[in-house]
C-alpha cells in the first residue's frame, strides 16, 4: 500500500471510530446525564425544567436496598470468581504452550454461544440436579434460590476473571519467583510478596470485568432466581419502561456510570502503581 | 584458601533424556573467585542452578560447607544469586529490593536500615534508594542486584553472566568493581561469563566446560599457557595449531615432523611415543618474524596473506608451505611493519618452550 | 476496491428503492401474534405490501410510538386495553369510522364498549384471554376455587406468580375487593402487604412463559394466562385452569390505527380483512387465544369452542374486569413492586 493510501485509510478509520463513539456512546451518555436533571411528565416523558429530585430519590430506601443487594451479589460473584479463577489461571500458566493454547480455547469456547442460552442450559441442569436430590431430601430447592443465581453468575463471569489473570501471570517473570526463593522466601512468602502484588493489575482488571456487568445481568436473577429479587439492571429497565420515569432511571444510570468510572480510575491508578513499565529495562 | 566451601561429587544432570552434565567433580575453596567458562549450552547455568538449589542433581552429591545440600530447597541455602537480567522486583524500590532478604529473616527495621544503607553505600547507590528499578540504568540495576544478594551475608554468591547486558566500557568498570568487592567481602564468587577476557582478568580459577564435561580447571595463567586440550587452547585466546607426528623421543627432548620440516622441542614427560600424532599450539604473540635468513631452531616459512591493523598490535596472517595458516600478533611498530606487504615470503620462529604439545586423540 | 463497494452499495440502494411498491402498510405487533400466511393472503388480495415489525411489551411499543409520533412510521399497533386507554387519552389514535368496516358486525358485543374505550371509537378487539389459576391436580388434591387459596401455607415454595406488576396487583386487589384500576395508594399498599405474605409461597415470577414451570413441575399452583394453561394442559393433563371466585382478570389486545398513519385506507382494509370470520378463526387457532369475533367462534372445532379454559361462560366474562390506564399511578405500583421484590 502506498503511504498516501495508508494515510487515507488511517484517517478514515479514525474518523469512523470517533463518529461511532460520538453517536453511540458520547451523545447517548450526555442525553442520559441531561435527562437525569429533568422533571418527569405525565403525557411527555420529561418536562424541561431543572431539578435535583431524581438524585435525591436515589437515597430512597428501596433504591438503596436494590443497589446494595446488587453490589452484594456482584461482590460475592467477583470474590468466588477470583477464588476459582486465580488458581485456575495459575495452573494454566504451568502447562506447555501448546496445551495452554488448547485449554485457553476451552475457556473461551462458551463465548461462542449466547450467555442467555447458556443460562437456560444451567437452569435445566439445576432442575435435574434438584430432582435427583429430591429422592433423598424432598424439601431441597436449588433452582430459584440465591445459590442458583450465584452459580449462574459465577459460571457466566468466570472467563472474564480468568483471561486477564492469565495474561498477567503469563507475563510474570519466573526469575522473580526464583529470586525471592533465593533470598530465603518460603513459597507462601513468595506468593504474598511477589506473585500477588505483581498480579494485582490482573486481579483488578478481572474483578472489574466481573463486578460491573453483574450489576446489569438481570436475566440471570430473572431466570435462575425466579425473578424474586431485582438487581439494579432490572430497576433501571423497569423505571424506563414500566414506570416511564425517565429522569429517575437516568439518575440511577448516572449513579452506576459514576461508580464504574471510579472503579476504572482505581484500575488505571493501580496499573501505574504496580505494573509500572515492568518490562521496560529487561532485555 | 584451603577450606572447601562447595563440593560437587560426580554430579550429573539430565532433562528428560537429555544429559546436560556428566559426572562433574568440582571443589571450590572459601573466598575464591571461580569462573565457569564455556560455549553456549555447555551447562554453566545448570551448575549454578544446582548450587543455588533451583534444580536437583540427577546423580551425585553437592556439599555446602561440608553439609550435603541435595535435598535442601533454595530458600534454605545460604547461597545468593545475581541473575543474568538482575530479576529485580519491579514493584519495589531499590531499598525494598535490597531489604527483601532481611525482611524475610524478620530482622527489625532499624537493623535492616543500617545494613541496607551500608550495602547501598558500598555499591554507590545511596542516593537511589527510593527509585524503582525501571528508573535506573543497566549498571545501576546490576549493582542493586549485587547489593540485594550480598546484604544477606551469603557463604557463596553465584553470578550468571552479570555483566553481559552492559556495554563494553561499563563492563570493564564493573569488572574491576566486582573484583574489588569480592576481595573486600571475602565471599566466594561463582561467576559465569561468555567473555574469556573477563574470565582471565577476574578469576582466581577458571573451569572450562564443554558439552557438560569439565575440560580443565586452573588459574588463568595455567589455562592460557598450559591448555590441556585442543578445545581449551582454541577456546581461550587465539591458537595456531600445527599438526604433525613424533619422529623421535629422547630423555629431554622430542622431535616432531611438521610438514616437510622436523623440529626439536624440550619435552620431559613420558606420555608421547614415536609416531604419535600431536598438535603443536603456538599463541600468535609468541610467534616472531625473522627478516634475516639466519638459521633458527624453530623456523617456518610462508607467505603473508593479510595484514590487520589493530591499534596497539598488528595481526599478520601467514600461509605456510603445508597450507596451514597461522596468525602472528606483534606490537605495532610503524617503521618495522611498513616493510611487510601481502604475498611477501617471510620466516617465522618462536622462543624455545613457548609451544604446547598435545597428544592428538 | 472502494469503487466496487460504492457501486455495490448504490446498486443495493437502487434495488431497495425500485422494489418499493406504491401501496404499503406498516404494522407494529407483538412478536408471534399473527400468522404469516394471513399477511401473505392480504398482500395477495390487495397488492398492498405489509411491513411487519414486532415488540415484546406494551411499554416498549408505547415508547417507540410516542417518540416517533410525528414520523408516521407505523399505521397499526396492537396494544392491550390499558394502553389503548392511554394512547387514546394522549390523542395518538385515529378515531375510527365504523362504516368503513363492513365486518364490524362480527364482533361479540360482550367485548365492545368497555371502560378503556367507550363505543370503541379507537380500537377493535383482536384477541382476548383471562388470567386465572392453574393447578397441578396430581400434586394438589385440595379443591382450589379462589385466589386466596394461593396463600395457603401448605403451598410454601410451590406457587407461581406472573412477573408483571399490573397482573399481580390486579389479582390481589380483586381478592381484597378493590378495583383493579385503583389509584388509591392505600389500596395499593394493602395489596402490597397482602402480597408480602404470599412471597414465602412464591417459587418463581414468570410472565414470559408461565406454562413452563408447570410443565417442568417446578411449581404446583399459580397465576397463569388461560392460553398458557391450555398449552400446559396438552403436555400434562393434570394441569387444570380455574376461574377464581373473586373474579378473573380479563385482558384484550386491540387493533388500533395511529393518528399519524400515512396509509389510512390500507389500514382500514387490513382491519376489515382481519375481522373476516375465517381469518379471525385462523388467527385464533394458530395463536391459541380466544377471538372476540362471534362468527369466527362458530367456525371453530367444537372441542375448542367448548373448552371453558379458552371460552369461559358469559357470567365469568361479565364479572371479569379489564385493566385500564392508571396514568402516573403506575409509579406507585412500581414502587411497591420493587419493594416487594427487594425485601426478603
Ligand atoms: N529446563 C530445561 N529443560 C531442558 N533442557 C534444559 C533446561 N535447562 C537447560 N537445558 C539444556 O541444558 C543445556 C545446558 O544449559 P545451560 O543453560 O546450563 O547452558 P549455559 O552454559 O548456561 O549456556 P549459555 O551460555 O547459553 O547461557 C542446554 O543444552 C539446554 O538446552
Ligand atoms: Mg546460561
Amino acid at each position: 500500500m502506498t503511504p498516501s493510501k495508508a494515510n487515507w485509510l488511517k484517517k478514515a478509520s479514525i474518523t469512523t471510530i470517533s463518529l461511532w463513539l460520538a453517536i453511540f456512546v458520547f451523545i447517548p451518555t450526555l442525553l442520559v446525564i441531561a435527562t437525569s436533571f429533568l422533571r418527569v411528565g405525565e403525557n411527555n416523558f420529561v418536562i424541561f425544567s431543572f431539578t435535583l429530585d431524581n438524585y435525591q430519590k436515589i437515597l430512597d430506601p428501596v433504591f438503596f436496598h436494590v443497589f446494595f443487594a446488587s453490589c452484594y451479589l456482584a461482590l460475592i460473584t467477583t470474590f468466588v470468581c477470583l477464588l476459582i479463577g486465580y488458581p485456575f489461571a495459575y495452573l494454566l500458566t504451568q502447562f506447555s504452550p501448546n496445551i495452554r493454547r488448547i485449554l485457553l480455547l476451552l475457556v473461551i469456547i462458551p463465548f461462542w454461544t449466547s450467555s442467555l442460552i447458556r443460562i437456560y442450559a444451567i437452569k435445566i441442569l439445576l432442575l435435574q440436579i434438584e430432582r435427583s436430590l429430591r429422592f433423598f431430601y424432598p424439601d431441597v430447592s436449588i433452582l430459584y434460590t440465591e445459590m442458583a443465581v450465584l452459580i449462574g453468575l459465577i459460571y457466566t463471569m468466570l472467563p472474564f476473571m480468568i483471561l486477564p489473570l492469565f495474561s498477567t501471570m503469563e507475563k510474570l517473570d519466573r526469575r522473580l519467583i526464583e529470586a525471592a526463593q533465593d533470598l530465603g522466601a518460603t513459597p507462601r512468602q513468595t506468593f504474598m510478596r511477589i506473585i500477588l502484588p505483581l498480579t494485582i493489575p490482573g486481579i483488578i482488571a478481572g474483578s472489574m470485568l466481573v463486578f460491573l456487568p453483574v450489576l446489569g445481568l438481570f436475566y440471570v436473577t430473572d431466570l435462575l432466581g425466579g425473578a424474586k429479587n431485582i438487581v439494579i439492571g432490572n430497576l433501571i429497565k423497569n423505571q424506563f419502561l414500566v414506570a416511564r420515569n425517565w429522569p429517575f432511571a437516568s439518575a440511577a444510570s448516572v449513579f452506576v456510570i459514576i461508580l464504574m468510572a471510579m472503579l476504572i480510575f482505581v484500575y488505571i491508578k493501580s496499573i501505574n502503581r504496580f505494573g509500572g513499565s515492568r518490562h521496560e529495562k529487561v532485555q | 584458601m584451603t577450606q572447601k566451601i562447595i563440593e560437587l561429587k560426580n554430579v550429573s544432570k539430565s532433562f528428560g533424556n537429555d544429559k546436560v552434565l556428566h559426572n562433574i567433580n568440582l571443589d571450590i575453596s572459601n573466598g575464591e573467585f571461580l569462573t565457569l567458562l564455556g560455549p553456549s549450552g555447555c551447562g554453566k547455568t545448570t551448575i549454578l542452578r544446582l548450587i543455588a538449589g533451583f534444580e536437583n542433581p540427577s546423580d551425585g552429591e553437592i556439599f555446602l560447607n561440608g553439609e550435603k545440600i541435595n535435598a535442601i530447597p533454595a530458600n534454605k541455602r545460604n547461597v545468593c544469586t545475581v541473575f543474568q537480567n538482575y530479576a529485580l522486583f519491579p514493584h519495589m524500590n531499590v531499598f525494598d529490593n535490597v531489604a527483601f532478604g532481611l525482611r524475610i529473616k524478620n530482622l527489625n527495621a532499624e537493623e535492616i536500615k543500617t545494613k541496607v544503607d551500608a550495602v547501598l553505600k558500598m555499591v554507590k547507590l545511596e542516593n537511589f534508594a527510593q527509585r524503582k528499578p525501571h528508573q535506573l540504568s543497566g549498571g545501576q540495576q546490576q549493582r542493586v542486584a549485587i547489593a540485594r544478594a550480598v546484604v544477606n551475608d551469603p557463604l557463596v554468591l553465584v553470578l550468571d553472566e552479570p555483566l553481559s547486558a552492559l556495554d563494553y566500557k561499563l563492563r570493564k568498570d564493573m569488572q574491576i568493581e566486582l573484583k574489588e568487592l569480592q576481595r573486600r567481602l571475602g565471599i566466594t564468587f561463582i561467576f559465569v561469563t561468555h567473555d574469556q577476557e573477563e574470565a582471565l582478568s577476574m578469576s582466581d580459577r577458571i573451569v572450562i566446560l564443554n558439552n557438560g564435561n569439565i575440560e580443565q580447571i586452573g588459574s588463568p595463567q595455567q589455562i592460557y599457557e598450559m591448555p590441556q586440550s585442543l578445545f581449551v587452547a582454541q577456546f581461550i585466546g587465539e591458537a595456531n595449531v600445527l599438526t604433525g607426528h613424533i619422529e623421535e623421543v629422547q630423555d629431554d627432548f622430542i622431535k616432531v615432523q611438521i610438514a616437510q620440516s622436523c623440529y626439536q622441542f624440550h619435552y620431559t614427560h613420558s606420555k608421547l611415543q614415536k609416531n604419535d600424532k600431536v598438535n603443536v599450539i603456538l599463541r600468535p604473540e609468541d610467534l616472531q618474524i625473522y627478516l634475516d635468513n639466519a638459521e633458527k631452531t624453530h623456523c617456518l616459512s610462508g607467505k603473508i596473506t593479510n595484514i590487520v591493523y589493530k591499534g596497539a598490535t598488528v595481526d599478520l596472517r601467514v600461509a605456510l608451505e603445508n597450507d596451514n595458516v597461522v596468525t602472528i600478533s606483534e606490537f605495532f611498530d610503524d617503521s618495522r611493519h611498513q616493510k611487510f606487504v601481502v604475498n611477501q615470503t617471510i620466516q617465522i620462529g618462536w622462543a624455545d618452550g613457548v609451544e604446547v604439545i598435545l597428544h592428538d586423540t | 476496491m472502494y469503487k466496487w463497494i460504492i457501486t455495490l452499495l448504490t446498486l443495493l440502494f437502487l434495488i431497495g428503492c425500485d422494489s418499493k411498491p406504491k401501496e404499503v402498510l406498516n404494522v407494529y405487533n407483538w412478536s408471534e401474534y399473527m400468522p404469516e400466511d394471513v399477511i401473505e393472503q392480504f398482500e395477495k388480495e390487495t397488492g398492498i405490501k405489509v411491513y411487519y415489525s414486532t415488540y415484546d411489551s406494551n411499554e416498549a411499543m408505547y415508547a417507540k410510538v410516542k417518540l416517533l409520533e410525528s414520523g408516521g412510521y407505523y399505521d397499526i399497533v396492537v396494544p392491550s386495553a390499558y394502553f389503548i386507554d392511554r394512547l387514546r387519552k394522549e390523542q395518538l389514535l385515529h378515531k375510527l369510522d365504523h362504516n368503513k368496516l363492513k365486518n364490524w358486525k362480527n364482533l361479540d358485543p360482550l367485548f365492545l364498549n368497555k371502560e378503556h374505550d367507550p363505543n370503541n371509537s379507537y380500537s377493535i378487539p383482536y384477541l382476548w384471554g383471562t388470567s386465572g389459576i392453574a393447578v397441578n391436580t396430581q400434586r394438589i388434591k385440595d379443591p382450589i376455587t379462589k385466589w386466596q387459596d394461593l396463600w395457603n401455607p401448605k403451598f410454601k415454595n410451590k406457587v407461581l406468580l406472573l412477573n408483571d406488576v399490573r397482573d399481580t396487583f390486579a389479582m390481589t386487589l380483586t381478592l381484597l375487593g378493590y378495583s383493579i384500576n385503583t389509584k388509591d395508594e392505600q389500596h395499593i399498599k394493602e395489596a402490597y402487604e397482602k402480597l408480602k405474605e404470599l412471597k414465602n409461597n412464591v417459587r418463581v415470577f414468570n410472565s414470559e412463559s408461565p406454562k413452563q414451570p408447570f410443565i417442568n413441575q417446578e411449581v404446583e399452583i399459580g397465576m397463569i394466562y388461560n392460553g398458557e394453561a391450555v398449552m400446559a394442559q396438552r403436555e400434562n393433563n393434570n394441569i387444570k385452569y380455574i376461574y377464581p371466585q373473586e373474579g378473573v382478570i380479563l385482558w384484550v389486545d386491540n387493533l388500533a390505527i395511529l393518528k399519524n398513519a400515512k396509509n389510512l385506507q390500507n389500514a382500514y382494509k387490513f382491519v376489515d380483512f382481519l375481522l373476516r370470520p375465517e381469518i379471525a378463526k385462523r388467527i385464533c387457532e394458530e395463536i391459541g387465544y380466544a377471538s372476540p369475533n362471534k362468527e369466527a367462534k362458530q367456525l371453530l372445532e367444537e372441542k375448542i369452542r367448548n373448552n371453558t379454559a379458552i371460552y369461559p361462560s358469559k357470567e365469568i366474562i361479565e364479572k371479569a374486569t379489564i385493566p385500564t390506564d392508571i396514568g402516573d399511578t403506575i409509579r406507585i405500583y412500581q414502587k411497591y413492586w420493587e419493594k416487594l421484590k427487594s425485601e426478603n
